[in-house]
């Protein structure tokens, strides 16, 4: 009797469950598992039901030069736009708190960038990177500057997908960091006042450790973005020159859909969910406990 | 310690007249409270002391220097605030000493200021503790503490038991109070709950719309309320009102109110009688109303709609007339229901008597206790 009774009760929970069980299993679950199966297949167009080779897609990966480029290349990114565009977002933040007139304006048009899609985005910036008449060459030709070949050179096409990548992303940070400035109470600051603390004495000692879980928020959001977030690629360069703008999501997806090797595309994936793991690993043990919320 | 003046302090906002013309002097050591309902400006006065605010008129006098202009952290005040204001990702010990880390102090001497005041709030032992771990009344010592450490001319606090349960706040008042006394500190102490303004006060300034209505003693302010705002506002349960037309019947002055003859004199040459035929308005305080007999002089009738016994003592609410609601308080405890007739005793002595039109206090010869 008590029994039946547990089953009725757990049914009901399983069945609550379900909607949200199916999708995850059918979206995220099985996927996974699939990579993990296929990274120790050699299996591509020609060989669709695959060949087990244990552990050497994994030996070829960690010696091709073009995916320990695509890894410095994601390095590079994340280190170039995370924290810029934290620090930025939080300027803005600070600056912008005050609700006046002018001030919303500045924040309508310092969050206008997220809302525009990525690839229209990638656009624009394509206009304005283009060399001999985009709006950068004018700029520069107007004020002296030398010309540079943004996207045609190595050694500034990831610059140029950082710079874009900040302009994109900074006024979405804003919002947090707006968000989370609302939280600290303005007694504080009145207090502060008080005491004769100077602005940057309270932004060091007040503001900046306040603002430290919505910080973790963002840089999480941020780095895990560095490494989702591709979609200008396809539009501006699609990985080149020579693979100098290449990061590892567009790397799975050339191998997989270009190239059609399915066992390299899957461990490629499989060594991307083990790093995101770990980043969310340090977040939740290490960084939680530093910080007061 | 300081002496401070409000010559005709004013705080204008945009769009409301918030301080109206404040002249208020606080003397070396005095606890003077702001009292009066939300929104009477006794908070945006405080703010202007402190300087969080600016002044739109009049002078702000410390120790005779003009501060209208100062900077909030040169004023040498200390500031309580009814959130506490505390920093939550510091200690205790980081939170009281932030002021002197701000000014850069020497850390030996940040340390031994510290512990000095964590002694006399009793704090001790909570030093390392985060806000976040500590009861509302421990949050409201380590606030007091970091205007302690300050050692200012003048402590401003702006309603700082608000916060509290009922029974930490009247520990809290006697240890406030107890602590101003032992520093001998000039304190200015904004509240809207006038037992505190009775109890803790040395001088209470009753506040409305902007303006001072009356300074004074605290005894002194319930004794003689200036008009029938204060009279209402200052005393628990407030003060009941009626009007009435004041007659002479045949040589005995009465107060002919919707209901009731009120008998207020049975000699009709005092001073009063000069108002014969003209509206007054009379108040008398709950607690100086007796149960009567009837037939008595004095005694009046009314219906009792609701008993509260509150212990030793009871609070009678009854119909005085159609406009009025009046209680009376009595020792002892009572069980009236709802419709009940009462017989209560109305002493010409107990009464004050205001203008029915301007609703001020009438000079003191008016009054019916000097007699």
């Amino acid at each position: 009797m008590f029994k039946k009774q547990t089953l009725k009760v757990n049914m009901y929970g399983y069945l609550f469950l379900l909607p949200a069980l199916i999708f995850l299993i059918l979206f995220t679950y099985y996927p996974t598992l699939l990579s993990i199966h296929d990274s120790f297949y050699l299996k591509d167009n020609l060989r669709p039901e695959g060949a087990f080779v244990g552990l050497d897609n994994y030996k070829y990966l960690l010696q091709d030069d073009v995916f320990q480029k695509v890894l410095w290349n994601n390095l590079i990114f994340a280190i170039g736009t995370v924290p810029t565009s934290i620090m930025l977002a939080m300027f803005m933040a600070v600056k912008l708190n005050k609700v006046t007139r002018i001030n919303q304006w500045m924040k309508t048009s310092y969050f206008y960038p997220t809302v525009i899609p990525l690839v229209a985005v990638a656009n624009i910036w394509l206009f304005i990177y283009q060399p001999d008449f985009g709006l950068y060459t004018r700029f520069a030709d107007f004020f002296g500057l030398p010309d540079i070949p943004w996207l045609q050179s190595e050694l500034w096409v990831m610059p140029a997908m950082i710079i874009l990548t900040i302009w994109k992303e900074a006024g979405f940070f804003m919002i947090f960091f707006l968000a989370g400035l609302q939280n600290i109470p303005n007694h504080i600051y009145e207090s502060a006042s008080m005491e004769g603390a100077s602005n940057g004495y309270v932004f060091r000692k007040l503001t900046f450790p306040l603002l430290m879980p919505t910080t973790l928020f963002v840089f999480i959001i941020a780095l895990t973005n560095s490494v989702k977030t591709v979609d200008h690629i396809f539009v501006m360069t699609e990985g080149g020159p020579n693979n100098a703008s290449n990061l590892i999501l567009y790397y799975i997806y050339q191998n997989r859909f270009t190239f059609g090797d399915i066992g390299i595309a899957a461990t490629a994936s499989v060594i991307l969910i083990v790093v995101l793991l770990a980043i969310s690993l340090i977040n939740f043990f290490v960084l939680d406990r530093k910080i007061h919320y | 310690m300081g002496q401070l003046q409000l010559n005709k302090l004013t705080k204008q906002f945009t769009d409301h007249l918030a301080v109206d013309q404040i002249d208020l002097q606080v003397n070396d050591g005095e606890f003077v409270v702001l009292v009066g309902p939300s929104g009477c400006g006794k908070s945006t006065t405080l703010r202007m002391i402190a300087g969080l605010e600016s002044i739109s008129s009049g002078d702000l006098i410390l120790n005779g220097t003009r501060l209208n202009d100062t900077h909030s952290s040169n004023r040498n005040m200390a500031m309580v605030f009814q959130s506490y204001a505390l920093y939550p990702h510091m200690s205790v010990f980081e939170n009281i000493a932030f002021g002197m880390k701000v000014r850069k102090v020497n850390k030996n001497i940040i340390k031994q200021e510290v512990e000095k005041a964590a002694k006399i709030l009793q704090l001790e032992n909570l030093l390392n503790r985060k806000p976040g771990e500590l009861s509302g009344g421990q949050k409201q010592r380590v606030a007091i503490g970091r205007a302690l450490v300050r050692e200012p001319e003048v402590f401003l606090m702006d309603e700082p038991l608000s916060n509290l349960d009922a029974k930490l706040r009247t520990k809290m008042r006697s240890e406030i109070k107890e602590l101003q006394q032992k520093l001998k500190a000039t304190m200015i102490y904004v509240t809207h709950d006038q037992v505190e303004a009775m109890t803790m006060g040395d001088k209470i300034v009753v506040m409305k719309d902007g303006q001072v209505q009356q300074i004074g003693a605290p005894v002194d302010v319930y004794n003689k309320p200036i008009n029938r705002f204060v009279g209402g506002f200052i005393g628990s349960p407030p003060m009941n009102f009626t009007q009435g037309v004041l007659s002479n019947e045949g040589g005995k002055l009465q107060l002919m109110t919707e209901q009731h003859s009120i008998i207020l004199s049975h000699d009709e040459n005092i001073a009063l009688q000069e108002y014969v035929g003209k509206k007054l308005l009379i108040g008398v305080r709950p607690e100086e109303i007796t149960l009567g007999n009837e037939g008595d002089e004095y005694s009046y009738s009314f219906t009792v709609t609701n008993t509260e016994v509150l212990g030793k003592e009871s609070l009678i609410f009854y119909t005085f007339d159609e406009h009025n609601m009046w209680n009376a308080k009595l020792f002892d405890q009572y069980t009236y229901q709802t419709g009940d007739t009462i017989s209560l005793q109305l002493k010409p002595e107990v009464m004050h008597v205001f203008d029915a039109d301007t609703e001020e206090r009438l000079a003191d010869h008016y009054q019916l206790s000097a007699n």
